[in-house]
């Protein structure tokens, strides 16, 4: 089929997954049900510790064998995955024994593990029967995470069945009208069904998983013609689950069911960042990697491995970095400050004039910000003009970042502080198109080594090492966000951005 | 502009092989629909910036069919056929003065040396050539020039014919308003450039006409182009440019990595295309805080008088410029 037919079809199987809504298939298992309730009574009692202290690993392990049952529903001999899942479980659950008073619901925990683990999944025979009803070649089963699909592909591979990620069902497009999906709607990218590939689409999930609301495009909410897209939900088998006399129903036990890392006692700072502090969130990386991000700052190199050879190394907002993104990070020192040093040495003999005039007027914004405060400060450019951008005011004066984006914002910035606009501004201007010399000779550089690389690595473990050690610059890292952290933090500027050693994402797939 | 007033609906036909039949799909001729409407409205509402958002299948042809529909409503062009209309406009150029001619099924652009009237027919001396007043079909002063280059003239097309652009072609290829950018990825943005758009009523009546790309109504400015009219931008390389050109009045951001830029770009029209297919949705997101922060909703329907093909979303709204 040609680019224009195929994509004709996307538009085809968009509109008949609204008229016909997307199937849910709800399949008792007993087993599961045991295990998600053993672990709603351990959220339960243990509350406030769920993160940290003693349970943290605990539940950290037993949520990502709950993962597990959900997501990878092979016999039990081809299921090492829940199998090892299961002993970790135990193994941390017998290190809290004796620190805990609550040792009944840990027991309960641990037994439901292990059946969990010893029990095949309903929900993978009925995945079997329901592919050979439809006929192996005319269907696509399509897994929530690579591993899932690995694992799925050693079990159904050899009957001839396809099973793919996500991306990879809309990378590869097989021609074919059905899709299975393993896990509950929200465990998938809204994608699958917003920009369906097949024009039907069945997700098997366990019957005790209580949502079933599909995802809708992030604008479907405003926007005119949004797709609403309706489900049908069929429940097969033995849906009978445990009551609990331990946390009674609807006692607000929030739970959102995915995997998630141990972040430690983490709350909002109780003070304001000094001069050389700043807010930054903690982003966990593939690789055992974590770095801090700050709030305010210039866009940050990444990697879209969806982009044709050439285009692939991007630059993102802070605010717009998410878990999946693949940030594309210098190892050792932040790259900013060797960055810097380039675009001045490009600047020839008028970088110390240049110079000059940054440190000037970044330190008459420091001075303002110290005697009248961030708040008052913001305030007064808002009433000069500058908006949206005013609140960026503290991060204006990083020697790393090199004026406001928008021309009037700048202009009207030096005039509060009383500074002429020239030569200041040529001079910004100047350093500004250095710098963006400098990080284009290193993005030219880094866009070949991305060409030459096996980019399917990067789904498959995460991270990917970029060899480019030319220029001053040393091994370049290409490694996908995991997680990141929900409390800000206060840090030294000069931390942001540095890769730092940190396990704490090692619950997550 | 009340719904009472929307045109029927555009039929128009793509392919990307000559040799096979084209695709009849309503987004084709939707899509080039908006962009025309959107034009017409910013021409009498430039007091505030407008956004219009659609969110799509796949991000393919979108960018493209939308500055195909913005290219075709253009400012009033001046009929500019007539040798003596030349020859008055040649006598006012200064030597050094870069400029463009068509003549024939030729465009020129190079640099206007002097124009020779004691010849027969008089001549326009430019730096690499020299072309008799009655040939020229059209000559326009253009405001720079990095280096002369010729090229054959594009054609109207299915859509330029549908459009009723032929009767003032040679005066726009010499001439075309440089107000139209498009960010994406240009790799698939040039591919989507060369595909043919065609009006499946031409074939139905009988009479096959050449259909002509989306490039000849777009006019991308690429190096060595003879005539341009839009600019394009990498979305890998956007972080690096520091401002738009002033003469821009509308830019299509195409895909998430260009929509990320939505909050920097100050042209007074900003169309955002948004692939659903792909995974990254905080390219909506960007769309819908900025509407709801600053921004005063508008209707697709009722005040730019488009209907949303099926598959498609659409969002429109203003922000204070």
């Amino acid at each position: 089929m040609n680019r224009i037919d195929a994509l004709d079809q996307r538009y085809r199987a968009s509109e008949s997954l609204v008229h016909h809504g997307v199937e849910i298939v709800a399949v008792g298992d007993p087993a599961g049900a045991r295990l998600n309730q053993a672990i709603r009574d351990v959220f339960y009692v243990a509350q406030d510790d769920l993160h940290d202290g003693p349970w943290g690993n605990v539940v950290g392990a037993a949520k990502s064998l709950r993962w597990r049952r959900m997501t990878h529903p092979q016999p039990v001999m081809l299921n090492s995955a829940v199998t090892e899942m299961a002993e970790l479980v135990a193994k941390y659950a017998s290190l809290l024994h004796g620190a805990v008073e609550d040792v009944a619901v840990l027991d309960e925990l641990v037994a439901a593990a292990m059946a969990a683990a010893e029990t095949d999944s309903p929900l993978g025979s009925l995945l079997l029967s329901s592919v050979e009803e439809v006929g192996t070649n005319e269907c696509v089963v399509v897994a929530a995470s690579k591993r899932a699909q690995v694992a799925l592909t050693n079990w159904l591979g050899e009957l001839g069945i396809l099973v793919l990620t996500a991306g990879e069902l809309e990378r590869l497009q097989p021609p074919v009208d059905q899709s299975y999906l393993i896990g509950p709607p929200r465990f998938f990218r809204s994608s699958v069904v917003t920009a369906p590939v097949t024009s039907e689409i069945s997700f098997l999930i366990p019957a005790w998983f209580g949502d079933r609301t599909v995802p809708r495009s992030a604008m479907a909410r405003y926007a005119e013609g949004a797709l609403e897209i309706k489900t049908r939900v069929f429940v097969v088998g033995n849906t009978s689950e445990p009551g609990s006399a331990i946390a009674p129903s609807g006692s607000g036990i929030e739970d959102d069911f995915l995997p998630e890392p141990v972040w430690g006692r983490s709350q909002a700072p109780s003070r304001s960042p000094k001069s050389d502090e700043v807010l930054a969130h903690r982003v966990l990386l593939s690789g055992g990697w974590s770095m801090c991000l700050e709030d305010d700052g210039e866009r940050i190199r990444a990697l879209d491995p969806d982009q044709p050879p050439g285009e692939r190394i991007i630059y993102v907002g802070v605010s717009t970095v998410r878990p999946g993104t693949y940030l594309v990070l210098r190892q050792g020192e932040g790259e900013r400050s060797a960055l810097y040093r380039e675009a001045y040495a490009r600047l020839g003999a008028d970088a110390s004039a240049v110079e000059a005039t940054q440190n000037a007027w970044k330190q008459k914004l420091q001075e303002c910000l110290f005697w009248i405060g961030q708040q008052e400060v913001v305030r007064e450019l808002r009433a000069r003009g500058v908006t949206t951008a005013a609140n960026q005011a503290r991060a204006w004066t990083d020697p790393y970042l090199v004026r406001p984006t928008s021309d009037a914002d700048f202009a009207a910035l030096l005039k509060w502080l009383e500074i002429p606009a020239e030569p200041t501004a040529v001079h910004a201007n100047r350093l500004r198109r250095a710098v963006h010399q400098a990080a284009a000779a290193v993005r030219e550089r880094l866009e070949a080594e991305v060409s030459a690389a096996d980019l399917s690595q990067l789904e498959l473990t995460g991270s990917l090492s970029l060899g480019v050690a030319t220029g001053g610059f040393r091994s370049i890292l290409a490694t996908r966000v995991l997680a990141i952290s929900p409390h800000p933090e206060i840090v030294a500027r000069h931390e942001t951005r540095v890769l730092v050693v940190d396990r704490s994402a090692q619950w997550l797939e | 502009m009340p719904a009472s007033t929307a045109f029927p609906a555009v039929r128009l036909a793509l392919s990307e092989d000559p040799a096979a039949p084209p695709t009849i799909a309503p987004w084709i001729g939707g899509f080039v629909a908006l962009g025309a409407r959107i034009r017409r409205y910013a021409a009498v509402n430039d007091q505030r910036q407008l956004i219009v958002a659609v969110t799509v299948p796949r991000r393919d042809f979108v960018a493209a069919l939308v500055g195909s529909g913005w290219a075709t409503v253009s400012e009033k062009i001046r009929h500019q056929t007539a040798a003596t209309d030349v020859l008055e406009i040649a006598r006012n150029i200064d030597p050094g003065t870069p400029v463009r001619l068509v003549v024939g099924n030729t465009v020129v652009s190079d640099i206007f040396e002097r124009l020779s009237e004691e010849a027969t027919p008089p001549r326009v001396c430019l730096s690499e050539s020299q072309w008799q007043i009655p040939a020229i079909r059209a000559i326009a002063v253009l405001t720079s020039l990095a280096k002369p280059a010729r090229a054959s003239k594009p054609l109207p097309g299915g859509l330029g014919r549908l459009a009723h652009l032929e009767e003032t072609w040679d005066a726009r290829i010499a001439a075309p308003a440089a107000d139209l950018a498009i960010v994406g990825t240009l790799k698939w943005l040039k591919a989507d450039l060369a595909a043919l758009l065609s009006n499946p009523d031409e074939h139905a009546a009988g009479q096959p006409r050449v259909p002509g790309t989306i490039a000849d109504i777009l006019l991308p400015d690429e190096p060595g182009a003879a005539t341009w009219s839009t600019r394009l931008y990498s979305s890998a390389r956007f972080a690096e440019v520091s401002s738009l050109p002033g003469d821009l009045r509308a830019v299509v951001l195409d895909g998430a990595p260009a929509v990320k830029y939505l909050n920097e770009i100050e042209t007074p029209v900003v169309v955002c295309v948004i692939d659903r297919s792909v995974a990254d949705e905080t390219a909506a997101e960007i769309v819908v805080q900025l509407r709801n922060t600053r921004g005063e909703a508008l209707s697709v329907r009722d005040d730019l008088g488009w209907s949303t093909p099926d598959g498609v979303e659409a969002l429109t709204f203003t922000v204070p410029l």
